[in-house]
Order: structure tokens, then sequence, then C-alpha cells
């Protein structure tokens, strides 16, 4: 008796072992959707704005990948590559890749789509990425070579980000213009039909050259309020959004639903104007350090889940972070109020006619806080400051603008203090953007000639000791004399129904392998 | 009548005119600049690159926006006349396969809204008029007033959230089957038949005291006859003004709904490009409601006539 | 003493005021506009918070003992902040209708009673203002002037007063071939008595619905313009300002939207009740007298 009662759980027992792993065999089929804002623009080289590179990335593919992690890069339409000198860089091509109109994919379309990005009558905001290259050369069908003009350290990262490869054969038979709209790619999707205002659709590739992805189609959904794609999720519209930390423990609550996290995080900082006379004053920009309480917005508004930075650069840039400097200024930036009033004191700042507000030589020190309206958190932060500033003594007032309005008046100076947000990209070259002198998005009039240099030496220096030793002093320095205070870094959440199988946390998003995800109906 | 509207057509080509100069300009005064809005600030070397300055120029170049104001506007004008809408400045591509596509969505809607707005206006402001400071009255006072206090997205959200989410009975948004028409088409008819229901309530009541309403009924007619013979013809006046202005305001009024409904209209676009300074793309749109405008101001001087004989136009 | 008294008993104002306190609903209704008046003038004084005031740690929390209407997204009481924004949403709402209704009514009387080149004069206008779209208008403004929240409802209330025009004018048409006019013309009245004495009054009943609308409308407006940065700047408190963040928390804290919706309801409702009753009272040919 007992022996066939075992005998049967044994079996039983395999039935269902084999059942569990029967189940876990990725299924061909279905369909996936997400839902977010309408793509602009699906041509992978003009493109400009986020939920476009969500479409156009399952349609084209770049040279090379990321690996997970960021420890390195992986094939991507290139198998190999070399780098016999500091200035050369050799590509041999995957084998047997076929664009989605049937043509096959050789080293003339690279060479095309970069000659494309470095001419200036395309207009592709990348140009400047890419600037470093003097000229490419086809060596045959599967092997490409580019020859830079200065040593270009980042040069995979920028391929492996942006550097997304078009059809030559296709290009010049319908126009670039034409792309835009019915793009044509070698990825795992094949672009299917964009219905404006609704949706973008793209159907599996089925001679893909990792392999036919398991999902038929992928649908990207224009739902453009927030709480409805919340609610689309909920009912089972669609299966994926972005999600805000509001609904994370909701979420988190909910069987049906899964919360992935991305490491990439948004840095949101109150940049100084530096034209601005009072702020030129070291002391009295650490003392406004001082005055905010920053782990306090980190709880308040971000539920925790941020992290109070002090160095430029972000944590997951984990070769170029220097956490010692890092934390050995978060004691001079630690919340201080009483600090602050006496670094001000100090600075010749004092409330000498009892109104409340420090002032020097009869005028208040006045800081107009300027914040583009639309993000939450940004306007959140922006009240928290005010409060605050006015708690040491200085009087502050919020300029909520909306966001072509606050570019041009960011750009003019006409503020004291900006609230700016923005990712903080893989490679320390953003840092050039932001805080060099001549960069392109120094909203500050930040002008420090030791940063100026450490930047440009990080940027070209080819040995990988050298270049963090760069980006180190550098972190130092900007830390000793910063141009803002870093509020807070946050990460991105995404939400996902449960039954959507095959994913890994990326860092350019769960969608980067799509062809491995499938689902569990 | 015939003459009236010839003229008034011929005289409605130099006011659409003045309106694409008046938007033009004003347009090209408001601080922001569409190709910074473009490249955005902050995509951090990640889906959209790097740029100078010198980029900026480039693509200013492409739509000839470093052109000096009149020739532009010139150039703009010579197109249109051709039937050319120009190129958006976010989607890069032409502007009237972008507008094409959300007309028939618009009018749809707005059709749908409309009619349930008449629907529930017309018994509510009738029953409210003939009795007055009754429970009814109070009762479609509320609710009209309702309608038209409570943000579109609140209604909306509400709707939504009991529909879809827990009920499971209709989809949350989009357009496609019927289904999606009955929230959309809800919520813009309650906050439409709220001022609707106000107009007709209180055009009755005006009406049916007048001395030949009561001439009327002392003459023996049926109340009902009364009312559908004379009080209705002289309350109709306010409610086909009524009308007309909610219809030249479709094609921009409901950017709330379409925005929580993600509905494909024209009212979300145009609000998003203003929002990137979309030039093209706006002037195309209020180009084409200054045409509805037109129409709809003329249509509604026509009826008046027809209801009223006695309005005259010199 | 005692003429003054007959004199009062007798007196068109004190039959106006009976007949009115017979519609129960309206003299409700006027006791909670009282009220909130009053509430509106001293809401500094009489809130229970400091509308400023920030409490981080009960933030977004539903109707309780201690925050009778619930907390915002900052933990800031929303009574407080409902109190203290009245000021600004009632006063900036009745100046963006308020205008919009003397211009537009102005206008609509002219172009319906002067006919050519009067009428095709003003209608172009009003094609022209009903063309251009509101938000453009907003941001040129701020573009000229500073983008306070007064400045931009004057200048709605310049622009907007399209409708008001179209349906006095609508209604005037009607109106002017009627014999009454006829008569006043006959005796010799000058046109501006005519417009204003004779035919503005009996034009006033779509005017008052419109006007009702469009203070609703008007409020909401100034939400949408704070959704978008414009208008009433953080931390100060507006309705506007609390239903655009009460849109962004609608799922995590309803109340928010929802206590400031309502808000703007029974404002409205009891203005409505109370000007149905005014005119019901005022008007001598109603009939259950």
């Amino acid at each position: 008796m007992t022996r066939n009662l075992l005998r049967c759980s044994l079996v039983v027992g395999f039935i269902l072992v084999s059942l569990a792993c029967f189940a876990q065999e990725p299924q061909y089929g279905g369909t996936l959707y997400t839902a977010g804002n309408e793509p602009s623009n699906l041509n992978p080289i003009l493109l400009t704005d986020g939920p476009s590179s969500t479409v156009a990335e399952r349609i084209y593919e770049t040279l090379v990948c990321y690996e997970p992690g960021l420890t390195g890069f992986r094939e991507g339409l290139a198998r190999s590559w070399e780098s016999p000198d500091e200035l050369t860089w050799v590509f041999h091509l995957q084998e047997s890749v076929l664009w989605h109109d049937g043509t096959p994919f050789t080293a003339a379309d690279v060479k095309y789509t970069f000659e494309k990005v470095l001419d200036p009558a395309t207009g592709a905001a990348r140009m400047t990425n890419f600037a470093q290259i003097d000229t490419i050369e086809v060596i045959d069908d599967l092997t490409v070579q580019f020859n830079l003009a200065a040593p270009t350290p980042f040069f995979l990262d920028d391929l492996a980000l942006i550097g997304h490869i078009i059809c030559e054969s296709y290009t010049e038979a319908v126009g670039m213009d034409a792309t835009i709209r019915e793009p044509m790619g070698t990825g795992p999707f094949v672009f299917d039909e964009w219905a404006p205002g609704q949706y973008v659709r793209v159907v599996a590739n089925e001679n893909y050259w990792r392999g036919r992805p398991y999902l038929d189609a992928f649908i990207v959904k224009v739902i453009p309020e927030a709480a409805v794609q919340f609610a689309a999720l909920e009912t089972g519209e669609v299966h994926m959004i972005g999600g805000s930390m509001a609904d994370v423990s909701t979420v988190e609550a909910d069987p049906n639903l899964t919360v992935f996290l991305n490491p990439i995080v948004q840095f949101v900082q109150a940049g100084f104007n530096f034209t601005y006379e009072p702020l030129q004053d070291l002391r009295v920009r650490t003392a406004l350090f001082n005055a905010i309480d920053r782990p306090a917005v980190n709880e308040a508004i971000f539920y925790g889940y941020s992290y109070v930075p002090n160095s430029p650069m972000p944590r997951m840039q984990g070769m170029y972070y220097d956490e010692a400097v890092n934390d050995k200024y978060a004691e001079l930036y630690r919340y201080d109020p009483t600090a602050a009033v006496a670094l001000l004191a100090d600075a010749g700042w004092t409330d000498t006619d009892g109104d409340g507000f420090v002032d020097k030589d009869g005028e208040n020190m006045h800081l107009v806080i300027l914040v583009p309206s639309g993000g939450v958190e940004l306007e959140q932060i922006s009240v928290i400051l005010n409060t605050q500033f006015a708690a040491i003594g200085v009087s502050s007032e919020i300029k909520t603008v909306e966001f072509g309005t606050w570019l041009d008046m960011a750009f003019a100076g006409e503020f004291g203090i900006d609230i700016v947000q923005y990712g903080v990209g893989f490679t320390p070259a953003l840092q050039e953007q932001y805080h060099h002198s001549q960069g392109p998005f120094n909203l500050q009039f930040y002008s420090n000639i030791l940063v100026d240099s450490l930047l440009e030496s990080g940027k070209t220096a080819t040995d990988l000791a050298r270049r963090q030793e760069y980006y180190y002093q550098y972190q130092e320095e900007w830390m000793k004399n910063p141009p803002l205070i870093q509020v807070v870094a946050w990460p991105a959440f995404t939400f996902w129904s449960s039954n959507v199988m095959g994913m890994s946390e990326l860092p350019l998003g769960q969608l980067e392998l799509i062809y491995q995800i499938w689902l569990d109906e | 009548m015939l003459q009236y509207t010839i003229r008034k057509l011929l005289a409605a080509i130099p006011i659409v005119f003045a309106i694409t100069i008046i938007v033009f300009t004003i347009l090209h005064m408001t601080p922001g600049d569409p190709i910074r809005i473009l490249i955005g600030f902050g995509v951090g070397g990640y889906a959209g690159g790097d740029v100078d300055d010198s980029m900026i120029e480039v693509l200013r170049a492409k739509w000839g926006l470093d052109q000096p104001l009149h020739i532009q506007y010139v150039k703009w004008l010579g197109n249109i006349v051709r039937g050319d809408m120009g190129n958006s400045i976010r989607f890069r591509s032409p502007v009237w396969p972008l507008i094409k596509a959300r007309l028939l969505p618009t009018i749809l809607l707005a059709l749908v809204g409309y009619g349930i707005a008449i629907l529930l206006a017309f018994p509510l402001g009738v029953i409210s008029a003939l009795r007055q400071n009754s429970i009814v009255d109070y009762f479609s006072t509320g609710f009209s007033l309702f309608g038209l206090s409570m943000p579109v997205f609140w209604l909306g959200l509400m709707l939504i959230l009991l529909f879809s989410v827990r009920w499971g009975l209709l989809p949350t948004s989009g357009m496609n089957g019927w289904k999606t028409f009955v929230m959309p088409g809800f919520v813009l008819g309650f906050s439409l038949a709220g001022g609707l229901t106000r107009m007709i309530r209180s055009s009755l009541l005006e009406v049916l005291r007048q001395d030949y309403v009561n001439t009327a009924r002392a003459k023996g007619l049926a109340e009902r006859i009364v009312i559908v013979k004379h009080a209705f013809r002289n309350a109709a006046i306010p409610v086909v003004t009524i009308f007309g202005l909610n219809l030249a305001y479709i094609l921009s009024g409901s950017v709330l709904i379409e925005t929580v409904f993600a509905w494909p209209g024209l009212g979300r676009l145009v609000f998003q490009s203003l929002g990137n300074r979309d030039y093209p793309v706006v002037q195309a749109i209020v180009l084409l409601g200054a045409v509805v405008v037109i129409f709809a101001n003329l249509t509604t001087d026509l009826v008046y006539g027809f209801i009223d004989p006695r309005i005259r136009y010199e | 003493m005692t003429r003054l008294r007959e004199r009062w008993r007798y007196s068109l104002l004190r039959q106006n005021y009976v007949r009115f306190r017979k519609n129960k609903a309206a003299v409700v209704a006027g006791i909670f506009l009282t009220l909130l008046y009053i509430a509106m003038l001293f809401a500094p004084r009489l809130a229970p918070y400091d509308p400023l005031e920030i409490h981080l740690l009960n933030k977004l929390e539903a109707p309780s003992a201690t925050f009778l209407l619930g907390t915002d997204d900052l933990g800031r009481d929303l009574l407080s902040r409902l109190m203290v924004g009245s000021q600004i949403s009632l006063t900036v709402g009745f100046i963006a209708a308020g205008l919009s209704l003397i211009v537009g009514v102005c206008m609509g009387l002219m172009a319906g009673y002067f006919g050519k080149p009067t009428d095709p004069l003003i209608m172009a206008l009003v094609d022209i203002l009903m063309s251009i779209p509101a938000l453009l208008l907003i941001l040129a403004i701020v573009a000229i002037v500073s983008p306070s929240i007064f400045n931009i409802m004057l200048v709605l209330g310049l622009t907007m007063w399209a409708p008001y025009a179209r349906i006095t004018r609508g209604k005037i048409l009607s109106l002017k071939e009627q014999d009454f006019v006829e008569g006043a013309r006959a005796i010799g009245a000058s046109h501006t008595r005519i417009m204003f004495r004779y035919l503005l009054p009996n034009a006033l009943a779509p005017i008052i619905v419109m006007a009702t609308v469009s203070v609703a409308g008007a409020i909401l407006l100034e939400s949408g313009l704070s959704f978008l940065g414009y208008g009433v700047q953080p931390p100060q408190a507006s309705w506007g300002a609390i239903i655009g963040m009460g849109r962004r928390f609608l799922r995590q804290a309803p109340h928010m939207a929802t206590s400031a919706g309502l808000a703007i309801f029974f404002t409205v409702l009891a203005f409505n009740l109370v000007g149905d009753g005014l005119r019901d009272a005022l008007d001598p040919r109603q009939k259950n007298r």
C-alpha cells in the first residue's frame, strides 16, 4: 500500500516538475503592448526623444551592444572588432544579416550611415558625438574601418548607444525624410503601421539573424495621461508602463504586476547662476547647500528610492565614480541651517533691516527659482527650496513656466537658481555637456579652467588608469567649487504584467533584449 | 438671404487672411525656440546625442526660420494657396497627413458628444422650465452645474476607474470600436449639457411669461401646442447661438478629454504643437479653425432668420 | 419716524425682498454665499493651518480629525488652502467673467442694434478672436507683461468676450423688431437709452446663464493654466493650483481634486440659485404672484 502510494506520488511529482519546467519554456506568439507618449520620428539618426527611440531601437541595430552591468561590449551587427592603434578601429560584421526588405547588410551601409551623420545637411543631432571620425573605409563587404582624427576612448560607447545603422539602398530610394515615418532596419522587429495619435506597431522579423523573436508583435499605445496608463495596465490592455514612485508600493502588493527598477538615474539639480553676483561667493553657495535637507527630500518626494549625490558622476559609472571623494564632501554639504546662517554672515549677508531676509549694502539677496512645468517632483522641490531658503533668511520666489519658455529664460540667465533634471548618460563625456564652460547645456555660466582642462584631457586619454585619474581629479575640483546643488538622483521604474517573461534588468531598459521576451498566456 | 450668404462668404476671405497674419505674428513673438525644444534638454547622449550650436543653425535653416518674418509668412501663404501645408518641425514630415488622420476622430467625437448633450439637455431643460422650483428643477440645476463645475479629467478618470478598472465593461482609452466612444462621448456631452440645459430652461421661462403665451392659453389651445408652436420658436435663438459657439470651439475645445481618453483628435495636436512651437502645424490648424468658426457663425445667423422671420439682415 | 416705516413697508425694495424670501432654495444659497464671502475675506485668520506650512510626514492623507479635508502632496492642510485660495480663484474668476461680460454685451448690443456697418465689423472681430487659441494668447501675454494671474485673467477677459457678444446680438436682433422699440423711438429716446433701458433688460436672461457658466469656466481655466506653469505660482494657494496637483495624484489621493471640484460646484450652484431667485423676485410678470 505504502509502496504504491510512494510510487504514485513520485510519478505525480515527476509530472508536476516536468510541467513546471515545461511552463518555463518560452512560447512563441502574442503581442506585447506598452503605453506611452507618441513617437515623433522613427529615423534613429534624426530622432531626439525617448518615445521615438523606444520604437526605433526595436527596428534598427548598432554595431556593438553593452554587456549587462556595463562591464564591456558584446556583439551587435559586428561580431568582432579590434583597434590596431589609437586612431583606427576595424569591425568585422555578422554574416547573412538581411535588411527587412531582403537586401543584404554590408559594410557599405555602415559607411553610408556615418557619412550621413557627419554631414551637416542631414541635421543629425548626434553629429557631435561622432565628430572624431575622420574617414570610413569599406575593406570588403563584411569589414569596415574607422579612421579617427583624435583618440576617442568612448567610441564604442557612442556606437553602442546611438550608432544605429541605416540602409543605404532604401534611404537613397525613398529619401531620408520618408524614413522618418517608414523606417526599415535589420532589427528583431519590422515596422508595420503608425496610426497618428493612436499607436505604432512593429511585427516580428521572421529572418532575424539572432533567431525569430518569441513575440509576434510589439505595439506602443499612445496614452498621455499617467493615471490612465496605470488603469490600462490594471485592466490588462497594456503589459508595461513607465511607473511613478508613488505607485510602487501599490504595484508590489499586486500579484499580477511586477516592478522593475532601471539603474539609470535622473539627476535633479538646483543650479546656481554664476552671473548673479551674490552667488559668485563660494561661502554663499555652500550656505545654500547646507540649507537644504536633501535626505528629507529623498524620503518625502521620492519615497526613499533616490539617493543623495555629491559627485557629478553617477554611481553606476563604477569605473569613474570616486566614492571616497563623494563621501568626503558629504560632510561639507550636510543639512545644517545654523552653519548656513553663520556662513552667510561670514560673507557679509545679515538681516540688517529686520525684514526676515538677509541683505548686504542695503539690498536683499533675492533668488528667482526657475522651474519647468510638467514635472511634479521638480515643483515640489522648488517649494521645499523656497521654504528652507526662507528659514535661513534668504528671500526667494518660484517661477514656473512651460518648457519652451523655460529653455529661453534658462539660456538667457533669467534666474537665480534653476531646477533641472536630466538623465545621467553612460559615459563621463556627458559631464562636458553640462559643466564645461563651453558646454551646450552649461546653464550655470560656470567657468572653471581646471575643470575644463581635466574634462578635455579625460575625453582623449586612451589609457584607462590615466583617464580615471583625470575624472577623479575633475570630481574633486567640481565638488570643491560646485556649480549647482545636487538634490537627488532617482531611478526609473517600469511596471510590468506578471505574465511577461524573459526579462532582464538592463541599463538600457528591459526592451533592449526584446527578442528574448515572451508572453505566458 | 442668398445675397447675404454670398456677401458674407466673400467677406470671410480677408478675415481668414487677417487671422493667419495675427496668429503668425503672435507665434513668432512668444518666447521659445522650436529647434531648441526639438533637441530637448538632458537626453544625455542617449536617444539624442550631444548637440552644439552649429547644429541648431543648420536645423533652423531647414525650416527657413532664419529668414525675416515677412518672407517666412509670404512663403507660407504661397504654399498654402498651392495646397502645401508645409512640414512639421517636431515630426519632420508633412503637416496635412497629421491633420487628416485626426479630422475624423474629432468630428465623430463631437457628434457623439453633442448627441448626448442634446439628449440630456432638452428633456431636463424643458421639464425644469415647466416645473419651476420643483424637485425636478433643483435636480436638473444641480446635475447640469455639476457637469460644468467638476474638472473634466475628474469626470473622465472616475468613469474609467469604474467602468474599465472595476467592472471591466469598457476599454480605458483610445479609439477602436464603438465601446471607446461611450466614456469620452459621455464626458463631453455631460460637460456641454450643463450650459445648454440652463439656457433652454431660462429661455423657456422667459417666453412662458410673455403675454402672447397667455393669449394662446386664454384662447383655449392645448398646453402642448402653445409650448411647441410659440414658446420653442422664440426660446430657440439663444440655444441656437450656443450650438454655434460650441461647434466653433470643437477643434480646440476638447483637449482635456482627448488627453485623458487618449483620443487622437485635433485639440491635443494643436496643444502639443503650441508647446513645441511647431509653427507650421499651428498655423495650418488655426487656418482650418478659422474656416470652421466663420462657417459656424454664418450658419447660426442664417438659422436665426429661419426661426424668427422678424429678423432681417440689411 | 413712522413716515419712514410706512415708506419702507410699501417700498418696491421690500416687496422684492419678501418675494425673494419665499424662495427657500435661493435663501439658503444666499446664506451660503454670505458665509463663503466672509470666509474668503477673513480666510487667513479663520484657516486652521497656515496654507503654506509643509508637513512632509503627513502628505496625501485622507480627511481626518486633524486635517478636515486631508492634506496635499506636501502635507499642507487642504481646507486652509481652499479657504485662502478662494481669495484668488473667486476674484480672478469674477474679473475674467465680469470683464468679458461687460465688453461682450456692449459689443453685442451695438452689433445687433446698429446693423451695417457696425454689425459686420464687430462680427469680423468676433470671428478673429474665436479663431485664436487661448493658449497662444497666454503665451504671447507672458512675453509682454509679467505672468501674474491678474494680468492673464485681465487679458483673457478682454479677449474672450466673443460668446457674450454673439448671445447678446442674437437676442437683440429678434427684440429690436418688436413694437416697444418702435414706441420708444417714437417718443424720441436716444440710441443709448433704447439699448440700455429697453433692449438690454429683456436680453438679460441668456446673458446671466452665460455668466454663470463662464465663472465656472474661468476658475477651471485657472487650473489649466497652473498645470502649464502659468497663473498662480507655488507655493501660493488657489483652487486651480490644487486641482492641478490633484490631477496628478488622482489615484493616490482623490480627495484633493474632489474637494476643490466640489468647492467650485457649490459656489456656482449657490450663485445660480441666488441669481434665479433674484430674477424671479424682480420680474413683475412672474406668474406665481
